[in-house]
């Protein structure tokens, strides 16, 4: 299973997108499902500050999409679409609200500007993912202490690989910076990489990429379980009890989901199966006597 | 004496299409056909392109550290693959720099390293290999209907 984390909506605020940026965003699903992604999210990027955000429809994406149903002929070679909110913070607190957004969408993510931004994102939000604008310098200092503090909490930290394959060359030196400096903060812990790019054209094989990034120096071999950690968890929230106890299959590599009626098994198939099946024998036996 | 050891690498290019141009259909088999077009680059220039990159990208040092023993052993235009040999030492700046080409002769495209090894034999099996599934993929009549299988639903779990 492989996914791409972060393929950015054509729009950042909440206007009808054109057929032209439809387009784009299916040729690179095109690109990606060449290149054996099966899981993509889309990101929707919002600048809290600039933009209010509507009472009802807060996710144009499902909104504008259908449910997904513009994608049909994707999901039924087996991909799976995921939405995404990034939230851009400058101060600390306007990010305080993010309650409506939990129900709406899959993943929620957090771009701090500032080192208070950061360190209220790593401190007191339940939050999945925190990511950085790679094509300029962190305009702070990332510290062990506060970036530990995120991982202790579970968040995941993210490397967007496009702006390394740009060309313009101070772009590519801002990725490299930035990478080192947050490898080195988070010990190796707790990063996913994704790819963030705006075109088909910057779009790369994973392993290519995991390559390139261990010649720089980094060495973690859980970073594809933390990709799919990131997606467990958000389906979780929706769809569990307290994201813990939670009935049905894998909600991640099952593949049959556009069907109406999904595929009916026989008990034996499925994992654990006995367990259902003693239970079953003593509910009959309760109501026979 | 010692032998001189080397590695081959293995790739093949994708020619993503025009971003804002829509294909006539969205379909596995025309995407397939658009993404793995038939290429018009000769060894040399695929050669050349990728010295560009490794001086472009780890400077004068890299390109002196790639020089020796650098050469594309076997380019075939129809697949779009080929094989490119190196020294054993630094062959993570060739995949470097092949990974962050981003135009071959005025055209987008993609290389995707697929397999590296210390023979040549070994990275022609794997290609051939590679191309008998695709072959496959191509062949069969129609991927999108999904043969729905139904069980029955009376039946009894003692």
């Amino acid at each position: 299973m492989l996914a791409d984390l972060s393929i950015p909506w054509p729009v950042n605020d909440y206007s009808i997108i054109t057929r032209e940026q439809f387009i784009n965003l299916k040729n690179r699903i095109i690109v990606l499902e060449e290149l054996q992604y099966t899981h993509i999210v889309i990101n929707f990027i919002i600048n809290i500050h600039e933009i209010k955000i509507p009472s009802n429809n807060i996710n144009p994406i499902l909104n504008q999409l259908e449910n997904f149903n513009k994608f049909d002929e994707f999901i039924k070679r087996g991909i799976k679409f995921f939405t995404r909110i990034t939230i851009i913070i400058e101060h600390p607190n306007q990010g305080q609200n993010l309650s409506k957004f939990y129900s709406n969408f899959n993943i929620i993510s957090i771009l701090p500007k500032t080192e208070k931004a950061l360190i209220l994102a790593c401190g007191n939000l339940d939050i999945d993912i925190i990511t950085f604008d790679y094509n300029f310098k962190i305009p702070f200092f990332l510290k062990h202490k506060t970036i530990g503090g995120g991982i202790k909490k579970g968040i995941k930290f993210e490397i967007c690989y496009s702006s390394l394959l740009s060309l313009n060359s101070i772009e590519k030196q801002c990725f490299i910076n930035n990478f080192l400096q947050l490898v080195r903060s988070s010990r190796n812990q707790n990063l996913i990489v994704s790819s963030n790019s705006e075109n088909c054209l910057k779009l790369r094989n994973f392993n290519n990429i995991l390559n390139f990034l261990k010649n720089l120096g980094f060495k973690d071999s859980k970073i594809l379980t933390n990709v799919e950690k990131v997606l467990l968890n958000s389906t979780l929230r929706l769809k569990s009890y307290k994201q813990t106890i939670m009935i049905g299959e894998d909600p991640i590599n099952e593949t049959n989901h556009h069907l109406k009626n999904p595929i009916k098994r026989h008990l034996n198939e499925i994992d654990n199966g006995e367990i259902f099946k003693i239970q079953l024998k003593k509910l009959k036996q309760k109501n026979l006597k | 004496m010692v032998r001189l050891k080397s590695r081959y690498i293995l790739f093949d290019i994708i020619y993503p299409p025009n971003p804002n141009k829509e294909l006539s259909n969205y379909s596995l088999k025309n995407s397939l056909t658009t993404l793995h077009a038939v290429s018009n680059s000769n060894p040399k220039e695929i050669l050349n392109l990728l010295r560009k990159n490794i001086e472009l990208n780890y400077g004068d040092y890299g390109a002196g550290l790639i020089n020796y023993s650098l050469m594309v052993k076997y380019f075939s235009n129809k697949t779009s693959t080929g094989i490119i040999r190196c020294s054993r030492e630094n062959h993570e700046l060739v995949t470097g720099a092949l990974l962050m080409i981003n135009q071959i002769n005025d055209r987008n495209c993609i290389f995707r390293v697929i397999h590296i090894s210390g023979t040549i034999k070994k990275c022609e099996d794997y290609a051939i290999e590679r191309n008998k599934k695709l072959m496959k993929l191509l062949e069969s009549k129609e991927f999108d209907e999904v043969i729905n299988i139904d069980e029955d639903d009376d039946e009894d779990y003692d």
